[in-house]
């Protein structure tokens, strides 16, 4: 029906998605004090990049003390691919107002951009726009909720624990689904080959060689086949 | 990397994660080629393996041994990432393996 509230069916179409996400944002929290991230900055960090994997890698550049330029860096690429989202979602949120473009872009994570394109291959008289706010604030107070939890539950834990190896597990994690595809399958076991080789290249030169190895091998292989 | 390059770290991520996200909601018409998407494709899966297998093998290829038992907890983590693609379960069952070698070794 064309009278229900758009906000609404966004907020309940994310609602089970907010039950792994909330774990996810208490992951991040204490990972983030159990390396030695002060408890503001760690929350600080929930409210300004806001991009779960993009944080942990922060953790993680943090704890193994590259510079500045490399970390962002390596945040950037991974949230790289959120252009891609809003590249394939502008048409459907776009306002006339800049503020409410700034508010909209903002919000733009993985899982409001996967259940609002969802939304608009199923269902025509959705407002898109109103679907999409109605996902992404929940999503929004869930993990700044999670992130400050985890924050001060962190310290508390003992260090038998290792959560430290949670950082590491959470990417591998958000690999899985991509492995069932041999081209992608190809791109992560190059970049991660390339990284093992050239760990010990200055200045963290060594990821960027293996991302780009990766790339390359995953965009080869998929080409070279010519299909799906 | 003390606190405050963390904070400009955190200033400058947040920077470029904004510019990353308005991009193609800012302007008119999405001019992304096919070509150039399928690029954009490989960046998570080639970023995500990179920072798994650098911090598995923290030492490269010396960390290549079966006393690595963030190797062994990998492997078993892996599997249950592609078999289940369940993040939790893939984090708990990596954890679970650690806290078990911990409590041995």
């Amino acid at each position: 029906m064309a009278t229900t509230n758009d906000y609404l069916k966004g907020t309940k179409s994310v609602l089970p998605i907010l039950t792994g996400l909330f774990p996810f944002g208490l992951i991040y929290g204490v990972s983030a004090v159990t390396s030695g991230i002060p408890k503001v900055q760690a929350i600080a960090m929930s409210f300004v990049v806001f991009a779960g994997a993009a944080q942990i890698s922060i953790v993680n550049s943090f704890s193994s003390g590259i510079s500045i330029i490399t970390a962002v860096a390596i945040a950037g690429l991974i949230n790289l691919r959120m252009a891609m989202y809003g590249a394939s979602i502008a048409d459907s949120i776009r306002s006339d107002r800049l503020l409410t473009r700034i508010f909209s872009s903002f919000l733009l994570t993985d899982q409001v951009y996967a259940v609002s394109i969802t939304e608009k291959g199923k269902n025509m008289n959705t407002n898109i726009f109103k679907f999409y706010i109605g996902a992404a604030l929940p999503i929004w107070l869930t993990w700044q909720a999670a992130t400050i939890i985890g924050v001060f539950a962190g310290k508390t834990l003992p260090s038998w624990l290792s959560l430290e190896f949670a950082v590491p597990l959470t990417f591998l994690a958000l690999l899985g689904p991509f492995l069932v595809k041999s081209h992608f399958a190809v791109s992560a076991l190059t970049a991660g080959i390339v990284m093992v080789l050239t760990r010990n290249v200055p200045y963290n030169a060594g990821f960027f060689i293996a991302v780009l190895s990766g790339i390359t091998a995953g965009f080869l292989i998929k080409n070279r086949k010519g299909d799906r | 990397m003390n606190t405050s390059h963390l904070w400009a770290v955190i200033i400058l991520s947040g920077i470029a994660t904004f510019i990353i996200r308005f991009f193609f909601i800012q302007i008119k018409q999405a001019p992304l080629s096919g070509k150039v998407k399928e690029l954009f494709s490989f960046i998570p899966p080639a970023v995500l393996s990179a920072l798994v297998f650098g911090s598995v093998f923290e030492n490269g290829l010396s960390s290549l041994t079966p006393r690595n038992p963030y190797l062994w907890a990998s492997i078993l983590a892996g599997i249950t990432a592609v078999t289940s693609k369940n993040v939790l379960l893939t984090i708990s069952t990596g954890m679970i393996f650690i806290w078990g070698w911990n409590y041995l070794y």
